[in-house]
């Protein structure tokens, strides 16, 4: 059992205080007034916040305004400190001798990267290393007290987007889990340009006890009528999934959902897949899906090819499953022919060649899985150099214990 | 035997990139007794309604002929031109025939063997290869 601190210590008294006052008042505060209010339970303790949230290309991060103090300005996440912060999860402490002190802290949803928090006192901390850790534990706090707010309103959604969401992006991200999910023994993360007008692309995960499944999908059109078709796939497959059923039924409730509603011979490709996260056993039906990449230490060694059938939509009465043993420390990379279709100015497609050199790359760099996803991400929009043809997702997969380490402050 | 060529559809259309984007499919008789359909061009969002209705007249006017579409002239397809090969097949089934595709290269091989539509159209060539065994 960890020692009871002394509760006696009139300063550890006041930082149980703040954190009190910050979960009461986050009870009826609205998301656009969450810096005030929590500045004002911080106030006891000496310290300022501002928070950052990234934007949904994660490129910048803004501060959400606070009535009564001047506006913040927008941190790039390439080449500044709090963008290092940010993209490698790990709290840096800046300050002079004689200046304020400043703390920069990733702000994540459980491992979901929400944005930075910038917390400043007046005098350096005596105890700097204990300074940091209550920082992060509070930190922590706010990020779970903004995914839990965000839904409540439309001011910090709106300071996440640079520009206006097509209804087809409205749909999709609606759906969308978040980004990103650690636990134990794995890190799952995703990625979907383009972040504002998506037409039929989407991703999606459910971790349960020893049992991850994870799914991408791809939507024929685009625009709406696409983003349409790869919602009704989409809820199809979880209602099968919440219902028990296995990855061949999924698959085939998917087929009855669009086949129901649409007689055009719409479809949806995509992967639908299981992890055994005590065994590494990955179990897999490929529905007209690019097949999905093993990565073994730092290496593409195979597509998996298996548990092939017609995309969703069009009936197929195979019900082959594709089985494959991962070892510990394994990625597993699902992604969208946009993301090897993705042409360059020359007309050039990105390729599959490109995207293996790409995450292998990224696979030796130790990053957080969603960083190294981001960073792949970004390569393709800099070889396409224009707006995408097609929607391009990816989600990368990291059966491992020392990736989720990775992945949290 | 070439008993009978006509073009049942041209259409010229300007891509965002600005250069024309067209279809243009050729009906004749095949050695066998099939209709052919060839098809040039790109087949996408904004031109696969052309084959769409070329494979519906072929199909209803001919019933219970087997129809092939050769793709040997075909540089492009997207998922768009796929539903238009997926509906002419489930049509020709519903007719009592098949609808079988060949001579697929390039993009569009790929492309239908990654959705497994090959299979269903009976394309004989072997799956393009990728760097990892996966198709390229």
């Amino acid at each position: 059992m960890a020692p009871v601190p002394p509760m006696d210590d009139p300063a550890l008294a006041a930082w149980y205080a703040a954190l009190c006052d910050v979960v009461r008042r986050g009870h009826l505060m609205l998301p656009d007034q969450l810096p005030a209010e929590v500045n004002a339970a911080l106030r006891p303790v000496g310290l300022k916040i501002t928070i950052y949230l990234v934007d949904l290309e994660q490129r910048a991060m803004r501060p959400i305004a606070e009535s009564g103090r001047p506006g913040a300005q927008v941190l790039p996440v390439d080449g500044t400190l709090p963008g290092r912060v940010f993209s490698t999860v790990t709290a840096v402490a800046t300050g002079e001798p004689a200046g304020p002190y400043r703390l920069w802290l990733p702000l994540v949803d459980g491992s979901e990267r929400l944005g930075v928090a910038e917390i400043v006192t007046e005098r350096p901390p005596a105890e700097p290393d204990l300074l940091l850790e209550r920082c992060l534990a509070l930190v922590g706090l706010i990020g779970h007290l903004i995914a839990a707010k965000m839904p409540y309103g439309d001011t910090l959604r709106r300071l996440r987007r640079t520009r206006s969401m097509s209804p087809a992006g409205e749909l999709l991200l609606s759906m969308l889990p978040p980004l990103t999910f650690t636990c134990r023994d794995m890190v799952v993360s995703s990625i979907l340009e383009p972040s504002y007008d998506v037409g039929g692309d989407a991703f999606d995960y459910a971790v349960d006890g020893l049992v991850a499944r994870l799914a991408v999908f791809d939507a024929m059109g685009r625009g709406l009528r696409a983003g349409l078709t790869c919602a009704v796939a989409m809820a199809a497959i979880r209602a099968a999934r919440r219902d028990g059923r296995d990855l061949v039924a999924m698959t085939r409730a998917a087929d009855a959902a669009i086949t129901d509603l649409f007689s055009d011979f719409r479809y949806v490709t995509g992967v639908v897949a299981e992890l055994d996260l005590e065994t590494g056993i990955l179990r897999y039906v490929n529905a007209g899906h690019p097949q999905p990449l093993l990565m073994r230490r730092g290496r593409a060694v195979r597509a998996l090819t298996g548990g092939r059938r017609l995309p969703m939509g069009i009936r197929d009465d195979r019900t082959d499953v594709g089985s494959e043993a991962l070892e510990r420390g394994d990625r597993l990379l699902l992604y969208t022919d946009g993301v090897v279709e993705a042409r360059g100015p020359d007309g050039e497609p990105f390729g599959e060649q490109r995207l293996v050199d790409l995450a292998e790359r990224g696979a030796n760099d130790e990053l957080p899985t969603p960083e190294t996803l981001r960073r792949l991400s970004h390569s393709i929009q800099d070889h396409q150099q224009g707006p995408p043809r097609d929607d391009a997702t990816m989600m990368l997969t990291e059966w491992s214990g020392t990736a989720p380490t990775r992945a949290i402050p | 035997m070439m008993a009978s060529a006509c073009t049942t559809g041209v259409l010229p259309i300007w891509s965002a990139g600005g250069t024309p984007m067209q279809l243009e499919i050729t009906t004749t008789a095949g050695d066998a007794g099939e209709v052919v359909l060839r098809v040039l061009g790109e087949l996408d969002i904004n031109t696969e309604p052309a084959l769409t209705t070329a494979l519906r007249e072929v199909i209803e006017s001919s019933p219970g002929q087997e129809v092939v579409v050769d793709l040997a002239e075909l540089s492009f397809i997207d998922s768009s031109g796929v539903r238009a090969l997926l509906e002419g097949s489930d049509r020709a089934t519903r007719r009592g025939t098949r609808l079988r595709a060949r001579n697929a290269r390039g993009i569009v091989a790929r492309v239908l063997y990654l959705t497994g539509v090959d299979e269903l159209l009976e394309i004989a060539s072997p799956p393009p290869r990728g760097p990892h065994g996966g198709a390229a």
